[in-house]
């Protein structure tokens, strides 16, 4: 991921502008959550269903 | 006559006995704490607002009430001060926030209503990472904590100013907020006691959020006896909070003393491993640790590290995500009155797409189910609570934080209560922290556990050299 195509995809979601010197600090942040959710696909799911928010204890 | 200095590090259960054999008044406690705060505060920055009016407004209350023979419990005249994410009505709540830094609420959340229902005298409210996001920043209205053992460190966080007022002996007991690991983190860092309970166990009403499904709110104190006293003061069913849960509330110093015989103990040794790894000196001391606990009575079996390993993939989507959520009109509105490191994380949280919100909620699922399974063959899990003690602020980078592992995160992710507790020092003098989780809704045992180590060490004896 580099700097032009970071603030494309951002023109695209958020659709504000920051300057290029925000953007430069936002970028290694969103690397980070790429790595979560290149390991977030990694893991076998298979048919798990999402759970919104965990019952503590399925007590609730 | 007590001196003022011998009330510093009072713990909470040792200032109920003194008020109610009358060694000292609250009016006395609560001055000598604000004095501490004056002539220490300037160092540590533990404190964003004191508020030395309304805490001995509410000590000469206590007095009085106390000499007419009504008491309110164990935090009756007990000087306590709150993270400034509680909302406090009539005194600002800034968040650590130039977003907030003139916001001045105009109720309580409801812990801290039930703080003030119990008689606790509010010292102020402390420093935080700002919005409890990111790590200590110097572009924010008010400077980062300082850690009392030594200056040039950091505390953790995000309940920094907790860690650091209690450490400094600056505060009697206080409240954090943990979304990652926002309580055991500086308690690990700082050498106190913090407890993360179980989710939904005490409400999060009038406290800023970070991640609603993530969320905790906690006790942090210099004992483990004053976390059980402040959690049973704070706990039980909220209807405001949508994830209050409608449970009934142990009584959480009955038990403390019931020891660790008997136990058994799982240690998931491969996720210390994990990424850059553990220091040394933390493996050393929980190794120690566990022997004092095998000492006690208990046993010590190996777990699979890999499920708290995935933990942190799945928590820091769904916390960036939902913070996002939360921040989103602020930062495209203000976002110059957010600190840079705090706006950048926030603000990347926008590109994360509803696919891997939804990935992360499953694997949520996966992971609390196989945890809750471990927990029906163990009775708590051991980890340590922080992979290295405190760095420097020069050494500090947000990344680090990535390349270490997380001990605390699974816990927010699964909902179950987690404690540090005090459990060495390192080459530099520095804090090391213990961390023991248990099943939903057994503070008790969890506490129990953590007394019982507590009582057969003097981590918890150990105080900072801050000269006044």
């Amino acid at each position: 991921m580099d700097l032009a195509t970071l603030k494309q995809i951002d023109a695209l979601t958020a659709g504000n502008t920051y300057d290029d010197a925000t953007f430069e600090k936002i970028l290694p942040n969103f690397q980070l959550y790429l790595e979560a959710r290149e390991k977030l696909r990694a893991l076998p799911l298979g048919d798990i269903k999402s759970a919104m928010v965990m019952l503590a204890g399925g007590v609730r | 006559m007590v001196l003022a200095q011998d009330l510093s590090y009072l713990t909470i259960a040792g200032a109920a006995a003194g008020l109610r054999t009358k060694q000292f008044s609250s009016t006395e406690l609560t001055k000598s704490q604000l004095d501490r705060i004056l002539a220490l505060d300037a160092k540590v920055n533990s404190y964003i607002t004191v508020t030395p009016e309304v805490a001995l407004a509410q000590a000469k209350q206590a007095d009085a009430e106390l000499a007419q023979g009504t008491a309110r419990g164990p935090l009756h005249g007990v000087p306590i001060a709150l993270k400034d994410l509680y909302t406090t009505k009539g005194i600002r709540t800034t968040g650590h926030s130039a977003v907030l830094q003139d916001w001045v609420p105009d109720s309580d959340a409801t812990v801290t209503t039930r703080l003030r229902q119990a008689g606790a005298t509010l010292l102020g409210k402390l420093a935080m990472h700002e919005f409890a996001f990111g790590g200590p920043a110097f572009d924010t209205p008010f400077p980062p904590a300082r850690n009392p053992w030594n200056l040039d460190h950091i505390t953790g966080g995000s309940s920094s100013g907790s860690g650091a007022a209690l450490a400094a002996g600056l505060c009697l007991g206080s409240l954090g907020s943990d979304t990652g690991g926002s309580i055991r983190g500086p308690a690990s860092l700082c050498g106190i006691v913090g407890l993360k309970p179980t989710y939904g166990r005490a409400s999060r009403v009038g406290v800023l959020p970070l991640s609603w499904s993530l969320d905790h709110v906690g006790p942090m104190t210099r004992t483990v006896e004053d976390c059980a006293l402040m959690l049973q003061a704070i706990a039980g069913h909220d209807p405001k909070d949508p994830a209050s849960a409608n449970v009934p509330v142990s009584d959480y110093s009955a038990s403390l003393k019931a020891g660790a015989k008997g136990l058994k103990l799982g240690v998931p040794r491969s996720w210390f491993a994990e990424g850059e790894g553990t220091a040394p000196e933390t493996l050393a001391a929980l190794d120690a640790a566990l022997k004092v606990l095998e000492g006690l009575g208990a046993t010590v079996v190996e777990l699979d590290g890999q499920p708290f390993i995935d933990a942190r993939a799945a928590n820091t989507t769904i916390l960036v995500a939902e913070a996002y959520a939360y921040h989103e009109q602020n930062l495209k509105t203000q976002p110059e009155n957010y600190g840079s490191s705090v706006r950048s994380r926030f603000r990347a949280g926008a590109l994360i797409s509803a696919a891997d919100y939804i990935q992360a909620l499953r694997a949520r699922t996966v992971i609390c189910a196989t945890v809750a399974g471990m927990l029906e063959t163990v009775d708590a899990i051991v980890s340590p609570s922080s992979p290295a003690p405190a760095p420097t602020f020069a050494d500090f980078s947000p990344d680090s934080m990535f390349k270490n592992p997380s001990f605390t995160n699974p816990y927010n992710l699964t909902g179950l209560p987690a404690i540090s507790i005090p459990c060495g020092f390192s080459a530099l003098g520095l804090p090391i922290g213990l961390q023991i989780a248990t099943k939903p809704f057994t503070e008790a045992l969890t506490l129990q556990i953590a007394y019982a180590y507590e009582q057969a060490t003097d981590w918890h004896t150990m105080r900072p050299s801050l000269a006044a």
